[in-house]
């Protein structure tokens, strides 16, 4: 079994999640953006997370874990399988000064609200940090293994 | 089996067999001989060996998880070998020596 | 080498092994701690290697006279991979970051203190072929 499929397990949450990160940032700077180059406000992304599975798994969904080609095997990690546009209607409001204003005077603002941001923020952090953890964690262990007979 | 049968393989420690006249000689003294101190000496070592493995046998099953004692029984058992391989060494030394003397 | 792989040294190769798959097992359901609709998993190791130690004191064989006389030896068992349903969050997932740190802490020390085991055992050898007559 790899030693060093600890590190790249934890490497695919640490990758994922700052996605997860971006798109929050995206979110929150673009808050405010009435016109996007496709027309119309900007929509709120999200990424959808998945399992990463290895060949055998993709091949056979729904399969669980257990063995792999060198004995018993742990997951591969986590991965972004796409990213998506919220379909959520837009925030409307009423202004009729705005120069993005339609002909009765409202404007269309993102359908991206500050509460849900931050919590997919707190989620992103909180994850991160523990699969952060979890590398020093694996490298201790494996540092102390390199010890032996020394 | 006990790294110190093992190793007696390695060294070829036989703690009777390597002592004969001399050592019988002394038997017949008050107090334990130097064959006997050794024996014991090995006898200890061996237990000390033995009860440092079964600890270790029962950290891995999960059976027991005192570190600390496992730590310090498996020191214990270490210090002890090393002392009485330092020991036997000193003492073939001497005998070595004495049967040097004797021709 | 037959002379330095006794039964002890099976136990810490095998149980360093187990400590090494569930960190890796912990670190996939820590990755995957927001994944909808996926279950932790678990490696099974210490509880079958107890059951293994029971059967064989049972059978009376508390001393093994010769390190080649194991019966299903408890040393020979692997560590297994084990998927787990329990009770799930509304986005389906049952990680519980908590209970994956404390795991991995524990395991952490668990592997160290093996591994430290381990070289303590070639420390000695190691001693005595350099030191001894």
């Amino acid at each position: 079994m790899s030693m060093f499929s600890a590190f790249e397990i934890s490497g695919s949450a640490l990758t994922a999640e700052k996605q997860r990160l971006d798109l929050v940032s995206s979110n929150l700077a673009n808050m405010n953006t009435t016109r996007t180059p496709d027309g119309g406000p900007y929509q709120r992304r999200t990424a959808v997370f998945a399992e990463k599975l290895d060949e055998a798994r993709r091949n056979n969904p729904g399969s669980p874990l257990g063995r792999g080609d060198s004995g018993a095997q742990a997951g591969r990690g986590v991965q972004v399988n796409s990213i998506y546009a919220d379909p959520a209607p837009p925030r409307v409001e009423y202004d009729p000064e705005h120069p993005d204003a339609d002909e009765e005077g409202y404007v269309e603002y993102p359908n991206v609200e500050v509460s849900r941001e931050i919590t997919d923020l707190i989620t992103a952090q909180r994850s991160y940090e523990s699969s952060s953890t979890a590398v020093n964690t694996a490298k201790d262990m494996y540092l102390k293994a390199l010890e032996i007979g020394s | 089996m006990t790294e110190t049968a093992n190793l007696n393989q390695i060294a070829g420690i036989n703690p009777e067999g390597n002592f004969p006249s001399a050592a019988r000689a002394e038997e017949k003294e008050n107090g334990p001989s130097f064959a006997e101190m050794l024996q014991n000496a090995f006898r200890e070592v061996n237990e000390k060996q033995h009860q440092a493995d079964e600890m270790t046998e029962k950290f891995v099953a999960g059976e027991e998880d005192n570190l600390h004692q496992l730590m310090i029984q498996t020191q214990e058992a270490r210090l002890s070998m090393q002392f009485a391989t330092q020991v036997t060494n000193k003492v073939v030394d001497s005998y070595q020596e004495m049967a040097r003397m004797q021709i | 080498m037959p002379l330095f792989n006794d039964g002890v040294m099976q136990y810490l190769s095998a149980g360093l092994d187990a400590a090494s798959l569930r960190q890796d097992t912990i670190a996939n359901n820590l990755a995957n701690l927001n994944t909808p609709n996926f279950n932790r998993s678990t490696v099974s190791f210490e509880e079958q290697l107890q059951k293994a130690r029971e059967a064989e004191e049972g059978r009376g064989s508390l001393e093994r006279t010769h390190p080649d006389h194991l019966p299903q030896s408890p040393a020979t068992l692997e560590p297994t991979v084990q998927e787990e349903a329990s009770t799930r969050r509304i986005d389906g997932n049952n990680v519980d970051l908590e209970r994956e740190m404390l795991s991995m802490v524990n395991n952490q020390v668990r592997y160290n203190a093996m591994a430290q085991r381990t070289s303590d055992r070639f420390d000695n050898w190691q001693y005595v072929i350099n030191e001894g007559w």
